[in-house]
């Protein structure tokens, strides 16, 4: 039974792309709550506790950012370098999912701190494969960051 | 200096002392004859003097000691006495020997220092006038004093035009004012040791000429050294524009080949996403509502989601073959048999329900990038693996031989081969020789081949003949130079052999 801080963020700009990253998700049941930034300004907000997200809990990060690079206003680059150098953020697990592997891409992401770079394949039947296992990986079998470890710094 | 003229150089101060003793004693003995014994040494210091003069040391002291003979024996057979009678006159001859010796002494030293002073002149000048470079004496005055000849061959004035006017003159205009700051910074005291400037030639033509220059203030003179750097310095500025020029183009291709990089990102981010979109939306589709279609709909569907994944293929492939182009290569020496087998390997497990053959042959190793190796290995013999899917038994061969002094690497299959008339477009990206439902393909394998290849500045070419099979050579590094043109010795087939040369745009 997932318990109650199960929730993934998904920063994602496209709604096709929402739409079918959903679906793979939610046909896996891994968590009760997605929820979902469709730019990197809107994605820093909701991990911040800021704007519109100011009423949420800053005791409650997700259990997975899965984060897309070609985001409108801020890019997710920036997004995942303000995660990654903020002690309080630092711990979230953030996968880049995104259409493309170029090389500088790759480099940019590990070298800021992500924790995994997925290629979205265009083959429907691979993404949703992908994403499952992805969700199994990130939520059932890795242990998360317990709560002291949001604490440090 | 012939014998001659040292044989009569040699006889010169005796002949002199002689000559001049000789003249000593008959002055002494005739118009002087009233004076008796007295003031015997009185024509013999003059003529040891002029011995000295004319016949250097050796004639000096030969005239001292002939006088003193001509004193002692001689001159008394013409007054009939002897001129040396007491102690007195001992010591006068004492005197006049010790004199003459220091004269002649002294006429040595003279001599010699003069000889040197000679010498040294006659050097200078014989230097300053084979000087290649201009050299020249100036006064404060602005004027030049004296130049040497090859003033008249560089500017084409004679020397006497040259000193007839102030050398400011003859400088162009526009290097007048640095000229005169250079003269006046001479006037002070301070040596020139590095200028340029333009002087005008009888032509009209102006020579760049480089100076370097000391002044003498108690002489009020310059004394310059210029050279005529016309030539270099053209060369100078050609190797300016040049460089300028080339600056220019790398700054153009710099920027082509960021837009080209931003064009490659964004293809590989944007083209794929609405790709993903169709395939996810037809997958779809047939789950959730594959009841409600007709075979035909489903059939539709299946088709969109083939040609959805041909198109990934495609943009994945151009991508690919864009990233070799901006790639720097990393050279090592690479053994092709390990490199082979790795490939064939992969391949194998890929086709394993295929009857297929295949020939690795001892490979050299070779400096090359190993990674792009393995994909141009990949292209090929996968390439290979899919033309002779036909066959019963496809043989696909590796193996190598040596022409013109390299490496020759070869793949070969007996598979659907292709006309040799259409080799031309066998490289070229988007050529293809079948149809897409024969062998699937985006036609950029080879191209992506020719491109590793060409990078690493070696050649591919290949052979082929309709059903009988297709061979693929390649080299790396540029032939050894030789004419002999002798084809492929390993070829299967003869003939036309089409090469795709590294230049090949």
């Amino acid at each position: 039974m997932p318990d109650r801080f199960m929730s993934i963020l998904l920063v994602e700009d496209d709604a096709k792309d929402v739409k079918l990253t959903l679906h793979a998700l939610q046909s896996e049941k891994l968590c009760n709550q997605i929820d979902i930034a469709r730019d990197g300004e809107e994605a820093l907000d909701y991990i911040f506790c800021r704007g519109q997200y100011a009423g949420r809990s800053a005791d409650s990060p997700p259990r997975l950012v899965l984060l897309d690079l070609k985001l409108p206003k801020v890019d997710g680059l920036e997004v995942l370098r303000a995660i990654k150098s903020d002690p309080r953020t630092k711990p979230i697990p953030v996968v880049i999912l995104t259409s493309s592997k170029e090389e500088s891409d790759v480099v940019a992401g590990y070298q800021l701190g992500a924790n995994a770079y997925i290629q979205k394949p265009v083959d429907f039947e691979h993404f949703r494969d992908v994403v499952k296992r992805l969700g199994l990986f990130w939520l059932v079998v890795n242990e998360p960051p317990p709560p002291k470890a949001f604490q440090s710094g | 200096m012939d014998m001659k003229h040292l044989s009569r150089y040699a006889w010169r101060p005796y002949v002199v002392a002689i000559t001049v003793v000789a003249a000593a004693a008959a002055l002494r003995v005739w118009p002087l004859h009233s004076l008796g014994v007295s003031l015997a040494w009185l024509t013999f210091y003059p003529a040891v003097m002029v011995a000295a003069l004319y016949g250097g040391t050796s004639a000096a002291l030969l005239g001292t000691f002939l006088s003193c003979l001509a004193v002692l024996f001689v001159l008394p057979l013409f007054v009939h006495q002897p001129f040396i009678k007491d102690s007195t006159d001992w010591l006068g001859l004492a005197v006049f020997f010790a004199t003459c010796t220091l004269i002649s002494g002294i006429a040595e030293a003279t001599r010699r220092a003069q000889a040197r002073e000679n010498q040294a002149m006659a050097e200078r000048d014989r230097f300053f006038t084979l000087s290649l470079d201009l050299l020249c004496v100036a006064g404060f005055d602005g004027y030049f004093k004296r130049l040497n000849p090859i003033w008249e061959r560089v500017t084409g004035w004679t020397t006497e035009e040259l000193l007839s006017k102030p050398f400011l003159e003859f400088v162009h205009p526009e290097d007048r004012e640095a000229t005169i700051l250079e003269v006046q910074n001479q006037q002070r005291g301070e040596a020139v040791l590095s200028f340029k400037n333009r002087y005008q030639c009888k032509d009209g033509s102006y020579r760049w000429l480089s100076w370097k220059s000391i002044p003498v203030e108690e002489e009020s003179l310059m004394y310059g050294t210029a050279r005529d750097i016309t030539e270099s310095r053209k060369e100078e500025e050609k190797t300016e524009r040049l460089n300028a020029e080339l600056g220019r183009r790398t700054a153009e291709l710099e920027v082509s080949n960021k837009e080209l990089e931003a064009f490659t990102y964004s293809v590989s981010h944007d083209l794929r996403a609405p790709l993903r979109h169709i395939d996810g939306f037809s997958k779809l589709l047939m789950d959730a509502h594959s009841s409600e279609l007709t075979e035909e709909a489903r059939d539709y569907v299946a088709t969109i989601r083939e040609s959805t994944k041909e198109m990934s293929q495609l943009v994945d492939d151009l991508l690919n073959l864009a990233r070799i182009g901006r790639r720097e290569l990393s050279l090592q020496v690479t053994g092709l048999k390990t490199l082979v087998e790795e490939v064939v390997s992969n391949l194998k497990a890929r086709s394993a329900s295929r009857a297929m053959e295949w020939k690795v042959q001892p490979l050299p190793f070779v400096e090359c990038d190993p990674s792009l190796m393995k994909q141009v290995l990949i292209n090929l013999l996968s390439n290979a693996v899919k033309f002779s899917r036909q066959r019963e038994l496809a043989v696909i061969e590796v193996g190598s031989f040596q022409q013109d002094n390299q490496p020759v690497i070869f793949v070969r299959d007996n598979g659907v081969g292709f006309d040799m008339k259409y080799v031309d477009k066998l490289f070229a990206v988007f050529q293809r020789l079948h149809r897409q439902e024969d062998f699937e393909g985006t036609g950029i394998g080879l191209a992506i081949v020719h491109r590793i290849i060409q990078k690493h500045g070696g050649r591919v070419w290949a052979e082929g003949e309709l059903n009988k099979g297709a061979v693929f050579y390649f080299t790396l590094g540029s032939p050894a130079k030789t004419d002999s043109k002798d084809s492929a010795a390993g070829g299967a087939y003869a003939g036309q052999v089409h090469e795709y040369s590294s230049g090949r745009g």
